[in-house]
């Protein structure tokens, strides 16, 4: 049948726009279905990250109402410059911290299969423990070793010696050491399953060959892991970066954070302004984008063969 | 390539595992250059010998030497060895040349060098082309090649060759076998191969050990193992074979009116009664006869052979004839069913189910 319309259009002779109107429509149609499959991955984009993203950098430059400058200006005042400092430091610390001990309880809980039931237990736990912030850990954390805590209270009467004294939880450390609590469980979570993707034949081979142990890991598994511990670094950066409640029900404005200062200007009780709340978010994200950065060039430098 | 061929002993070698016995004081010899196959089922301790020669596996009693050099507690990287796993051994991080020249890198030789022998050894294998490439880029036979430039790279004293093929489809695999085999040849390294696959054994090694249970069965050429196989199971796991009913006279048995002498080793503890022949079915003869007792029921075409399957006296037989000479056969053509020769091997009667079913397999 198509056969023939195209023989008709053919025969019609002079209508050589008439014979290319179906293919062409036929195209533009198939491009549209090929968007349409990509709606729902559009529509994510557009509500999780387009729109929160536009509409904060668009408040974060209003000023009553205007177009204004002066928020973004007061992000370098050395109050909120320092703040920034300070929350760096805490996520790059707890990454780091975190991410050292997680990535051994990770090659502990892949390398050790006996016994099961304790690397099942430590295994579910970690997954919760790598989801328990906010109040009720901090809480936890100051029952436990807090100026009244009870680990500290037993210490102190079995030696004498105040744990309080040493670590402060109402402080940088001690917002730190409680991080850790979380940053750990979600490192080894995070790197298990790439422990999990290191083959036997990988190290077998190396070894037939000739490798020691230690370049088996400098040759072959680190560099293999490197990706995957980078990704998972992020991770923990972004997750202590962003992390309020844990904090500020530890610390309150005694320790100065990004996060707590944004939660100030939104439902402070001495003063709000949303305009430098949204400013505070925009530096957040800039930074955030600019260790995504980092890790794609880390990335796409070494690891060639992962494309 | 060559440097002298080493020989390798294994002498009294156990191995269990939890409790469950997989090798059983084994010894085994390969001759210097020769390859050397280890064949059985699943299970039957062949990958445990390799890993016990490799240093991967420490046995619990016995002595490894290769060489005359007692190595039973030396570690795999001062073994001199060189191992083709089953699939993915590959490092994935470097590209094929990266791969072939590493054990030259852990050697200390220099980037040119290593390069130069890398590049050689790929050539030898027809992938001087891919030699930058990822082993994600390259297919399953491509990556099996490399991996065995990698294991000559170091210039091996013993090549083990852990089921290489198993993993690859049957055109690759016919292929890479054969060149697995002339390269091996030409490098005149002592091999270990490792498989489950019968024609894979018999094409390409020197010898075939069969194993059944953590001992080896029978230790043969080729030829021999095929040809004459020293027990029921050799028979039925290399190759294919007809049970044939069989009433047994002293030292011969009467198979489809036929007297054969029995090839057991104690053919005299055998009973009188209840007995079956093993015969392979192109060692059975096919003659077009109007009142024959057997009735073609299927010809099923094999490439160069066709099998016949033929009912015969309430079992079913496989006779295995010339593609050009089956065409003289019709189905449902009555027939006769005669050894062509003079010598079986005899086991007890198996049930009949079991029996059926590997005539039809």
């Amino acid at each position: 049948m198509t056969l023939q319309a195209e023989r008709a259009t053919g025969a019609a002779g002079a209508a050589p726009s008439g014979h290319e109107r179906p293919t062409a429509t036929r195209r533009r149609f198939g491009r549209v279905a090929g968007w349409l499959g990509a709606m729902p991955y559009l529509l994510f984009l557009a509500v999780f990250l387009i729109a929160p993203i536009a509409t904060n950098v668009w408040t974060s430059f209003q000023v009553d109402g205007s177009f204004s400058l002066a928020s973004m200006a007061r992000l370098f005042e050395p109050q909120y410059r320092d703040a920034f400092m300070q929350t760096i430091r805490l996520s790059l610390l707890t990454a780091g911290a975190g991410g050292v001990l997680g990535l051994i309880l990770a090659w502990a809980l892949a390398t050790s299969e006996r016994p099961k039931w304790l690397r099942n237990l430590v295994l579910s736990f970690s997954a919760v423990a790598s989801q328990l912030g906010g109040v009720a850990l901090a809480f936890a954390f100051v029952a436990a070793i807090g100026v009244q805590g009870l680990v500290t209270r037993m210490i102190l009467s079995l030696t004498g010696w105040s744990l309080s004294d040493s670590i402060q939880l109402a402080s940088f450390w001690g917002i730190a050491l409680v991080y850790l609590y979380f940053q750990v469980p979600l490192m080894a979570i995070l790197m298990l399953p790439a422990f999990g993707a290191l083959k036997k034949q990988w190290s077998e081979a190396a070894y037939s060959l000739g490798a020691s142990r230690f370049r088996y890991l400098r040759d072959i598994a680190f560099p293999i892991m490197w990706p995957p511990i980078i990704g998972a670094l992020l991770l923990l950066f972004a997750n202590s970066f962003s992390a309020y409640a844990t904090a500020y029900a530890l610390a309150g404005g005694r320790v100065n954070l990004v996060p707590i200062l944004i939660g100030f200007f939104i439902s402070g009780n001495v003063m709000t302004d949303d305009s430098f709340a949204a400013a505070l978010v925009t530096g957040m994200i800039v930074i955030v984008v600019a260790a995504m950065g980092l890790r794609t060039l880390l990335e796409r430098r070494s690891n060639k063969w992962l494309r | 390539m060559t440097r002298e061929a080493a020989e390798v002993s294994l002498t009294g070698i156990s191995k269990s595992f939890g409790g469950r016995v997989v090798l059983d004081r084994l010894d085994l010899t390969l001759d210097g250059g020769e390859l050397l196959a280890l064949l059985g089922p699943s299970g039957c301790g062949k990958t445990t010998i390799l890993r016990v020669l490799a240093g991967l596996e420490s046995p619990d009693a016995g002595t490894v030497r290769i060489a005359g050099r007692d190595v039973t507690h030396t570690s795999v990287r001062n073994r001199g060895i060189g191992i083709v796993f089953q699939a993915y051994s590959l490092f994935p991080h470097m590209t094929a040349l990266e791969n072939v020249a590493y054990g030259l890198r852990i050697r200390g030789t220099s980037a040119g060098k290593r390069t130069a022998r890398a590049t050689e050894l790929l050539e030898t294998v027809g992938l001087g082309e891919h030699r930058d490439k990822y082993p994600s880029q390259l297919s399953g036979g491509q990556q099996q090649r490399v991996a065995l430039s990698r294991a000559l790279a170091i210039e091996p004293r013993v090549l083990l060759l852990d089921e290489p093929l198993s993993a690859l489809d049957a055109q690759v695999r016919v292929h890479l076998r054969d060149e697995i085999r002339r390269i091996q040849t030409q490098a005149g390294t002592t091999t270990l191969l490792v498989t489950h696959d019968q024609e894979e054994a018999l094409t390409v090694a020197d010898r075939v050990g069969v194993m059944l249970n953590g001992r080896i069965e029978q230790l043969g050429t080729p030829e021999d193992v095929y040809q004459r196989p020293r027990t029921a199971f050799i028979s039925e796991f290399v190759g294919a074979v007809n049970r044939i009913p069989a009433d047994r006279f002293g030292a011969q048995v009467l198979v489809l009116g036929r007297r054969m002498a029995i090839s057991n080793a104690a053919p005299e503890a055998l009973p009188a009664t209840e007995l079956e022949a093993l015969v392979r079915p192109e060692d059975l003869e096919l003659k077009g006869a109007g009142d024959g007792p057997g009735v073609i029921r299927s010809l099923v075409l094999r490439g160069a052979v066709t099998s016949a399957n033929v009912s015969l006296g309430g079992s079913m037989l496989r006779v295995d004839l010339p593609s050009h000479e089956a065409a003289n056969f019709t189905i449902a053509q009555r027939v006769d069913v005669s050894p062509r020769h003079n010598t079986a091997l005899v086991d007890g009667v198996r049930n009949g189910a079991e029996a059926k079913e590997e005539v039809a397999a």
